[in-house]
């Protein structure tokens, strides 16, 4: 199947809804909206027309949530039914990242109940249940009173051998950190492996991106759990995801021996340029004066700033080549940007915050 | 209804200002005016003028309608309508006023909101219970019946409700309902009042049953009161529809009001406006203007000839009854000012179309009710979104079923049967090869037919452009250009000379001087239009080198020449798509008729049937639309319709406009 009748139907499908998504008007008028009530109408009529009807109908934004979450499964669905069996496969992994956060959510309402012991009674209503990819019996790990009972649920999924290397003894005493963590490492591990299915012009785009993805997210990690936790060297490197430039060269100077967080910077500064600023007013030994709540909130910023460049490089890669898988992932990416600034907005208004502070935090 | 768009002249006014708010509101009232901004008047009339300045945040104005808006939204209400009699009885808006009332409303609803996040918390708590119990998954939930040592009930029956357990009381004994994985915090609970477990086993069962009924009670007791605390949001909106409805239509007759008086202008004393009025309204207004003002106002008309045309803004007025058509219209551009209005040609044409490509009088008849019982449902939810079938679309469906009606008399065709004797001829007889006698007997002949209609509106759309031309004074384009005489002199001799090919059986043309001089004449004039337009731009004073003009000029005939005869050919042809989709809605039908024959049973002949004609209403309905509208838009339009008006928005009650910041 050549590129063109591959993408054609699908690509121009997708840069029409790319087109509909929410215009900064809606979103404007979500922030300036006085009360949750309000910001949530402003949804009526729009593409999110489900989501006021959720409301309407409950009250509830962590139903609207779960609305969401329910949309972003069934767009991933609709995106297979028009892809070809392998680039079928790919997205089915990149759903697999959806059902990981699913299953995430799951242990720990299970963690919650068992380990920490709160009543989840409810809150188990604000989890999809529903098959994402794999056959996975969430009513059996939501009910485990058990840790073995949610391996035994996971059977026959990828999930299972990471699951299986835990006792309740260690989620217990560690907490869900190192099980996420691997969670989180597998997905990248099955995703790289999943462009080999992918024609080489795809593979090329899809490698590009995901491997700045990767960059990303390790440059987080190192900021979020060397500078904030302040972790150790061999508990960073447990955290990092072994793959892409920022790892490979973090890793060298790790196995020479030579690594420090102030050598860490330098490495960004040199691969990532424009993120230096940033980094470098988080480097405590600099920086003594600097307390845990600013660099949670420097963290935030680099977070946004990262995001608003990768948002950039999707808009640049849809105006190259339009019969490539590119055009799938800008769409991807904008929506849950899109999903998730909603999702902020309404968080910040459930809780009462002021138009200023939504913006800062948005910005 | 205009043939022509309507002439228009623009108004200038000078009145005093104490009653330029008057003379808004009985302008906007009327609706027919376009205003235009004072900095865009002559650089002379504009040095002692100032700009309006607004007296309130048009921003705030703006936030506290949108937060009237959201509330109607959340109570389900349509937004009011303003009437003219409002403009007179509705003020400048006191927006603090207005705000206490929103964020009174906005408690109200955010009190019950919460009520029924709590509610529905509630609900989802019970139906995954009671979804367990129906479905017998003992592992997932836990029964007990049994007593409490400790005498503080009210103390127990708090702690076991907020340990996400049920509790019900059944003759002496406690019955409580619960998930396993609540065990570990109601485990505690019951420990702390030494829960003792009834151990007789037809206690158990009774009471079971006994909790499994009070807990399906619960969830609807749960649903119902949900619906109060929905009702609640309701009425609470609903009580204050009216006092709501009011600042509403304020915040927006201030708007309106504010958006006309953005174009105003001020001296000391007096207010300085401009705008363009239709001609036929110039004494309407003109007298509002001076009733508002006492008398006390200058009014200048300026005519239209005294502006450059391409600046006059376009009115369009079509009868009610062509409104869909108009759309159409619409959809493709502004008319040029003074020209034509497309409208009525494009109703006549379009239904023509539709009829010759989906002729039939009883999936018209379908066609028709579908447009009919949209609308009048439309009509009866005003609030209801556009479906596939739009709203518009239904209206459009009420024209195109009688003419798919009309088409169906002519060519004799029911629901794909030939249940009446055809008025012209027998379509599926045409097609199906089995025609006798009548003026179409083959393909050849409907493809023949559809030609003609092709050449029919061709030359429609040609005359037309000369209208145009003529009312525009553009002389030499209505004799040299394409869509001129002479490209119509060439189209006319071609036709003949094609007609005469194929009646001679493909053998000769016809062998008169009439068919070289009705060539060679116009193609000599067109080639003229080169050197003829290079002596007009030389006496405008932008004269060209000899060489460049007898280069364009060979250069642009070699394209006209090239353009008519392709571009001509290719339109007529075109036309063959009519016959096309008439054919394929003959042989689809008559397929299906054949289908339904092979199970020999009659009730199965009729479901075919039926399948047949709801796919064809489908399938074939929309491709002789899609088709239609195509013909029309480069077929028809490409002839004469510009496209290079400006469309012409006086400013209305109904205008859809809001702050100007």
């Amino acid at each position: 199947m050549s590129d063109v009748s591959r993408y054609a139907f699908i690509n121009a499908k997708l840069r029409a809804r790319i087109g509909e998504l929410h215009s900064n008007e809606i979103i404007e008028k979500m922030i300036k909206a006085p009360n949750l009530a309000e910001a949530v109408s402003v949804l009526a009529g729009t593409r999110h027309d489900s989501l006021y009807k959720v409301y309407d109908e409950t009250g509830d934004i962590q139903m609207v949530e779960l609305a969401l979450f329910e949309e972003e499964v069934a767009f991933h669905r609709e995106l297979i039914k028009y892809m070809d069996e392998n680039t079928g496969n790919f997205v089915k992994v990149l759903m697999e990242k959806i059902e990981e956060a699913n299953l995430k959510n799951e242990v720990r309402l299970w963690f919650a109940a068992n380990v920490l012991h709160h009543h989840i009674s409810y809150h188990s209503s604000y989890v999809d249940k529903e098959k994402i990819v794999n056959s996975i019996d969430y009513y059996k790990i939501i009910n485990a009173i058990s840790y073995d009972e949610i391996v035994k649920a996971l059977e026959g999924t990828p999930y299972h051998s990471i699951f299986s290397k835990f006792s309740n003894k260690d989620i217990s005493k560690f907490g869900l950190f190192p099980l996420e963590n691997m969670l989180d490492h597998l997905w990248y591990e099955r995703l790289f492996a999943s462009f080999d299915d992918l024609s080489s012009k795809d593979e090329k785009v899809a490698r590009s991106i995901y491997l700045v993805d990767v960059d990303i997210k390790n440059m987080l990690a190192l900021i979020r759990y060397g500078l904030y936790y302040e972790f150790n060297k061999k508990e960073l490197e447990q955290v990092f995801i072994p793959l892409g430039s920022v790892y490979k060269a973090l890793k060298l100077e790790m196995d020479a021996g030579i690594f420090k967080l102030s050598s860490a910077s330098r490495i960004i500064k040199r691969l990532y340029p424009d993120s230096a600023p940033i980094l470098l007013s988080m480097d405590k030994s600099e920086h003594p004066e600097l307390t845990h709540s600013d660099i949670a909130h420097k963290t935030l910023s680099l977070e946004h700033y990262l995001s608003e460049k990768r948002k950039k490089e999707f808009t640049k890669i849809l105006s190259g080549d339009p019969f490539t898988i590119g055009t799938m992932l800008a769409y991807i990416f904008l929506r849950k940007a899109e999903d998730n600034m909603i999702k902020g907005i309404l968080s910040a208004k459930y809780y009462h915050w002021e138009e200023e502070k939504i913006r800062r935090e948005l910005d | 209804m205009n043939l022509f768009t309507k002439k228009m002249k623009m108004l200038t006014a000078v009145i005093p200002s104490d009653k330029s708010e008057y003379v808004v509101k009985a302008l906007i009232g009327r609706g027919v005016m376009e205003f235009v901004r004072v900095e865009d008047l002559p650089e002379e009339n504009r040095k002692l003028v100032q700009k309006h300045q607004s007296r309130i945040s048009i921003q705030s104005i703006a936030d506290m309608r949108a937060r009237i808006e959201s509330v109607f939204k959340q109570g389900n209400i349509q937004l009011p309508t303003i009437e003219v009699s409002d403009l007179e009885a509705y003020d400048r808006p006191d927006t603090g006023e207005v705000k206490r009332l929103l964020d009174a409303i906005a408690d109200t609803i955010s009190r019950e909101r919460e009520n029924q996040r709590l509610i529905n918390q509630k609900i989802n708590l019970v139906s995954e219970l009671v979804g367990y119990v129906d479905k017998k998954e003992e592992e997932y939930y836990q029964f007990r019946v049994g007593t409490i040592e400790k005498t503080n009930t009210s103390d127990f029956e708090e702690r076991i409700s907020s340990s996400g357990a049920f509790l019900f009381n059944y003759n002496d004994y406690y019955m409580i309902l619960s998930l396993k994985r609540d065990n570990s915090r109601l485990d505690g609970v019951l420990d702390r009042f030494v829960w003792t477990e009834c151990s007789k086993p037809e206690v158990q069962t009774k009471a079971f049953a006994k909790a499994i009924e009070l807990i399906k009670a619960k969830q609807k007791e749960l649903e119902s009161d949900k619906a109060a605390v929905q009702k609640k949001i309701t009425d609470s909106i609903l009580n204050k529809k009216e006092e709501l409805s009011g600042y509403w239509k304020s915040f927006r007759v201030f708007e309106l009001c504010e958006h006309v008086e953005n174009h105003f202008s001020h001296t000391k004393n007096t207010t300085l406006f401009s705008g363009w009025v239709p001609a036929e309204k110039e004494k309407e207004i003109e007298a509002i203007i001076n009733d508002e003002c006492d008398g006390k106002c200058i009014i200048e008309w300026t005519d239209d000839t005294a502006i450059d045309r391409s600046k006059v803004p376009v009115s369009v007025s079509s009868a009610k009854i062509l409104e869909p058509f108009e759309v159409i219209v619409d959809n493709y551009a502004t008319p040029e000012y003074g020209s034509i209005n497309p409208t009525p040609f494009v109703a006549i044409s379009y239904m023509a179309m539709f009829a010759l490509m989906f002729a039939d009088i009883g999936q018209g008849f379908i066609i028709f009710l579908i447009g009919l019982l949209g609308t009048l449902d439309y009509k009866k939810h005003p609030m209801k979104k556009d479906g596939l079938l739009s709203r518009y679309l239904c209206r459009l469906l009420m024209y195109l079923g009688p003419a798919s009606m009309f088409g169906g008399l002519l060519f004799g065709s029911t629901f794909g049967y030939s249940w009446i004797p055809a008025l012209w001829f027998n379509y599926h007889a045409v097609v199906n090869g089995h025609a006798e006698g009548g003026l179409i007997h083959d393909v050849y002949g409907i493809l023949g037919v559809t030609i003609k209609f092709g050449i029919i509106i061709i030359f429609t759309g040609l005359i037309l452009n000369w209208i145009n031309l003529i009312r525009k004074k553009r002389y030499l384009t209505l004799i040299f250009d394409k869509n001129g005489i002479m490209g119509g002199i060439l189209y006319a001799v071609g036709i003949w000379a094609c007609f005469y090919f194929v009646g001679s059986g493909y053998k000769s043309f016809p062998d008169s001087p009439l068919l070289v001089f009705g060539i060679a004449i116009p193609a000599f004039v067109i080639f003229l239009k080169g050197p003829v337009m290079a002596y007009v731009h030389a006496k405008q004073g932008h004269k060209e080198k000899l060489s460049q003009v007898i280069m364009d000029t060979i250069m642009e005939f070699l394209i006209d020449a090239l353009e008519i005869f392709s571009g001509f050919l290719s339109n007529t042809l075109s036309f063959m798509r009519v016959a096309g989709l008439g054919i394929a809605h003959v042989s689809l039908m008559t397929a299906f008729e054949d289908m339904s024959a092979i199970p020999g049973n009659p009730v199965a002949k009729v479901l075919i049937m039926i399948l047949g004609n709801v796919l064809v209403i489908a399938i074939e309905g929309l491709s002789a639309g899609i088709q239609a509208l195509r013909l029309n838009y480069y077929e028809f339009f490409n002839r004469y319709f510009t496209g290079r008006g400006i469309a012409f928005s006086p400013i209305s009650l109904k205008s859809r406009i809001s702050t100007d910041n």
